[in-house]
């Protein structure tokens, strides 16, 4: 059992560590899936999620939600995150890379 | 921005109504994301919005609301049938079932986000004495206080709104 949790865990680290965005090139820590939510909650959500990582960490953020296309970009200049990717990858398809900055 | 002093916004919620209920706790749970102190004051029939039990059964009415979800869908419904019996629970049906489509959070669940955020709600106390609401009727999270309170936070706000 003490093995099979060492193993596990073990596999868990290389999992995270293979996290990478293609273009930035920067880990990802954490990814939410805001699939399906409208306004105002991709933000309610990213927000909660960004304080579950470290500062200097990149949280993934997932939406089907067209105004996210606006309200992330305003959300992170409001509060001072930094926004690495805001990508557009289908009609209602969009994917953002978010840094924490503090 | 400034690090020290976050923005203020103070909002006042006077309606009590579903489609009016949204606005309010849709920005001040943003808001409150965005790094702001929020306070939302809830008076006159805003109050519906944090009794336990009104805040429930909110309706969407459809007098005097010409862009009020009508009974027939597509098809012109003079403003006046609005006031027929039954009209009020089929356009409160009518969009709770757009709001559903549409995926968007139910309003419990966005004042829960506001409460958890930490945003002031504040009860207005002479809504309170009027109606005869005993503070046992309120949602938990809610603090009483009257326009003094209010503008007292609100003095300092950069967005006040009145809904």
């Amino acid at each position: 059992m003490e093995l099979f949790i060492k193993i596990h865990s073990n596999y868990e680290e290389t999992l995270n560590l293979t996290v990478k965005d293609e273009n930035t090139m920067s880990e990802i820590h954490k990814t939410l899936d805001a699939r399906g939510l409208s306004c105002p909650m991709p933000v309610l959500k990213s927000k909660k999620a960004l304080k579950e990582i470290n500062v200097g960490q990149v949280l993934e953020i997932l939406s089907t939600d067209p105004g996210s296309m606006a309200d992330i970009p305003a959300w992170t200049r409001t509060t001072g995150q930094e926004l690495l990717t805001s990508e557009e990858r289908g009609p209602k398809d969009f994917r953002y890379l978010v840094k924490r900055m503090k | 921005m400034s690090e020290d002093k976050p923005k203020r916004m103070a909002i006042i919620a006077s309606q009590g109504t579903l489609d009016a209920a949204y606005p309010p706790v849709i920005l001040a749970s943003t808001g409150v994301a965005m790094d702001m102190e929020v306070a939302i004051f809830f008076t006159f029939y805003g109050f519906d919005l944090i009794h336990k039990k009104r805040s429930k059964d909110l309706k969407v009415s459809p007098i005097a609301n010409p862009a009020a979800p009508k009974a027939f869908g597509l098809m012109p419904v003079p403003n006046w049938m609005g006031m027929l019996p039954g009209m009020t629970r089929i356009a409160t049906m009518m969009m709770k079932s757009w709001m559903k489509k549409a995926n968007v959070a139910k309003f419990e669940e966005l004042r829960e986000a506001c409460i958890e955020g930490g945003v002031r709600m504040i009860a207005c106390q002479m809504t309170m004495d009027v109606m005869g609401i005993k503070e046992k009727d309120i949602i938990d999270g809610v603090e009483t206080g009257g326009a003094a309170t209010f503008l007292e936070f609100a003095k300092d706000a950069d967005i006040t709104l009145f809904m």
